[in-house]
């Protein structure tokens, strides 16, 4: 009975957790750790579907943020053993393919982490202040002054950076 | 740029933009995958009793930053509704037994967020610190934190906690860093430790 009832609510909200986790996933993590990452969540919300909010993306994002970290704390882990190992045998440093904005990602590479994951949240996830509030664990007040800062320091990363071109190309443009 | 004109232009590079719809099959297989597991969480293991016992809850006053990263037996936690403040889960490192000697240089690398604080309230779990020099990280009035049973073997010298008693706490992604580097104030070789790592 109360089984049944779970299934029948965990398969209403499901299609649009997968959906949404697995594109936040996509944006932030290779496709292993990004599959790993949505079973966890998952899970997560199986186990706790009594406490989903109407709308549980953000819930569900807040989760998979956390799963991420997770991972990430493992790979740190492994970083350090590798370093030992770079030390003995050094990688060749590997240049990095520009995406389609460099000087976005310039300027967001320029942020604190958390500025920057903000603003992803955001722009990609389509967040405002009250989703972002629930997804960082934070009042709604603190997500609208932390987003309005990142926002405003993007700009500024971004002014700097056309500063800086438009120096370089005025200097180059006074060479004999 | 607009608000509106910088949200755009962070779309554009949204690295999923290209990532295909879920086949259905899938979604159905993963759906079925879930719900296959028992509802209920299934009791610790032994080796995650320790890790539980050391769990700690760190609450940032006025600090957003550093997220509920609950890295209990691997089970991520939740996000606390607004309004419920600022809540990090965290885990206070492995025990004592397995740690090396500390290193200024490893926790120069490893913490972003060191502060001092002094206890200013004890209240069942929660241990209220009034921050008073931050080392690493945004600015804190006041650092809270949640302590299993009042106190934690993985703290430096920590006994219960007492009000006015001076603490040092280095903090990595939403977890204390036990293992010799937070613990008393006053604990031999700790202060020197975070004066030569930051």
């Amino acid at each position: 009975m109360e089984t049944d009832e779970r299934r029948e609510r965990f398969e209403a909200i499901a299609p649009a957790v997968i959906e949404g986790v697995r594109r936040y996933l996509a944006r932030r993590t290779d496709p292993a750790t990004a599959e790993d990452a949505l079973a966890e969540t998952l899970l997560v919300c199986w186990r706790r579907l009594d406490d989903l909010p109407d709308e549980p993306l953000p819930w569900a994002y807040g989760v998979a943020r956390n799963c991420l970290a997770n991972a990430r704390r493992g790979d740190r882990r492994r970083a350090r053993l590798a370093a030992r190992v770079a030390v003995i045998d050094p990688p060749r440093p590997v240049s990095l393919p520009e995406g389609p904005d460099p000087d976005l990602a310039e300027a967001m590479a320029r942020l604190r982490v958390q500025d920057a994951d903000l603003l992803r949240l955001w722009a990609w996830e389509d967040l405002g202040p009250a989703e972002l509030a629930l997804v960082l664990g934070v009042s709604v007040n603190a997500a609208s002054i932390r987003l309005h800062r990142a926002r405003n320091r993007l700009r500024e990363a971004l002014r700097k950076l056309d500063v800086h071109a438009g120096h370089e190309q005025s200097t180059e443009g006074s060479r004999w | 740029m607009t608000d509106d004109g910088l949200r755009e232009r962070i779309k554009l590079v949204d690295p999923s933009a290209s990532l295909p719809l879920l086949a259905a099959d899938q979604a159905s297989r993963l759906m079925e995958e879930t719900m296959s597991t028992p509802a209920a969480s299934t009791p610790p293991t032994g080796s995650r009793r320790v890790l539980l016992a050391a769990a700690l809850v760190l609450a940032v006053a006025g600090v957003g930053w550093l997220f509920a990263g609950n890295i209990l037996a691997g089970q991520p936690d939740v996000p606390r509704t607004p309004g419920a403040g600022p809540v990090v889960r965290l885990t206070a490192g492995t025990a004592s037994a397995k740690c090396r000697a500390p290193e200024a240089a490893t926790l120069a690398a490893s913490a972003d967020f060191a502060f001092a604080g002094t206890v200013k309230a004890v209240s069942g779990q929660d241990v209220t610190f009034t921050v008073t020099r931050v080392y690493r990280g945004a600015a804190a009035s006041e650092v809270q934190v949640e302590l299993d049973d009042g106190r934690s073997e993985s703290l430096v010298g920590s006994g219960p906690a007492r009000v006015g008693l001076g603490y040092l706490i280095s903090a990595a992604d939403g977890a204390v860093i036990g293992c010799g580097y937070s613990g008393e104030a006053d604990s031999q070789g700790l202060r020197q430790l975070f004066e030569a790592a930051f």
